[in-house]
């Protein structure tokens, strides 16, 4: 099973819509791993709820404009592992 | 300057950035677990291959004939001439780097962590590069893909194929996918007009491209440049 962070480092930056298709997670499911995820670093939110990163709702997972990428520090921190 | 020695400092920075661009794309590339990338040919590779290189080039400087200075000991050199040393110092450059000699007071700051903020630095830029050719790609041939019969059955079968020699564990990240982007294909009728359809075309056709590149049209589909 690829988890969220798998699909993130082989594909790059990328859109929530399509990243809503390629995880096995609900969109609600999907909204709060992102949300987890960004809380602590690992992610990044861009696009059109950049400045609300916190407001991304269920509905907000079939955006395109809206973009997911790991953060500098977890490209990082893949080196120490 | 003795021209064996100049022919020494060539040596470390040459050596030490082709040892850096190897390293980069070595450890990247099991990072980023997606179709091999240009490592070599990306400008951040290349500067911090060449900044590493100065690196080199400037501990070459510290050695001597006697093997007895501080960076002939770090890197276990007995090198009397200088062009030999020159290439064992560029050839061990990330020795060099990841030492105690290039870190502060013995914390976990220095030369390490300045080497993996360059890899980072070039691992963001590929993502970004990777990222913006995918758009292209998809602009440039996605009205294309929804007018091809049968696109995506093609595209998953060839895919797969693609995939027969891989790793298990290669295998199990990308089909575990597939079956997520199929399990959400349209339950509308196709129509090329609809996001929905457009969405999965895409997905479809970025998921080909991040584990598999542009081979996996090659015979059928002939895509467009971006």
């Amino acid at each position: 099973m690829a988890s969220l962070l798998d699909i993130l480092f082989s594909s790059g930056p990328i859109s929530i819509n399509e990243l809503n298709m390629r995880s096995s997670e609900s969109p609600e499911e999907l909204v709060q791993e992102i949300e987890a995820l960004r809380k602590k670093g690992i992610v990044v939110v861009t696009g059109r709820k950049v400045e609300e990163p916190a407001a991304l709702t269920p509905g907000d997972v079939h955006s395109a404009e809206t973009l997911v990428e790991l953060s500098a520090s977890a490209l990082r921190s893949s080196f120490a592992r | 300057m003795d021209p064996r020695t100049s022919i020494g400092i060539l040596l470390a920075f040459l050596l030490a950035g082709v040892t850096v661009l190897y390293d980069c794309h070595v450890s990247i590339q099991e990072r980023l677990k997606r179709v091999p990338v240009p490592v070599f040919r990306t400008p951040s590779a290349i500067l911090l291959g060449m900044v590493c290189g100065i690196v080199a080039a400037g501990a070459f400087l510290f050695t001597d004939n006697t093997g007895t200075s501080l960076v002939d000991s770090v890197l276990g050199l007995k090198f009397t001439h200088p062009i030999p040393r020159g290439a064992a110092v560029g050839l061990m450059v990330l020795v060099l780097i990841r030492s105690k000699l290039s870190s502060l007071k013995g914390a976990e700051i220095g030369g390490e962590l300045l080497y993996n903020t360059g890899r980072t630095w070039v691992m963001q830029s590929l993502n970004s590069r990777w990222r913006a050719y995918k758009s292209r790609f998809n602009q440039a041939n996605q009205a294309k893909a929804l007018a091809t019969q049968g696109y995506p059955e093609r595209l998953i079968a060839e895919l797969n194929e693609s995939l027969r020699i891989q790793p298990e564990d290669f295998r199990n990240l990308v089909k575990s996918q597939l079956d997520n982007v199929l399990r959400s294909k349209p339950a509308t009728n196709f129509d090329a007009a609809l996001p929905e359809w457009q969405t999965y075309y895409r997905t479809l056709t970025n998921l080909a491209l991040d584990y598999a590149g542009t081979s996996v049209f090659e015979g059928w589909f002939d895509p467009a440049k971006p």
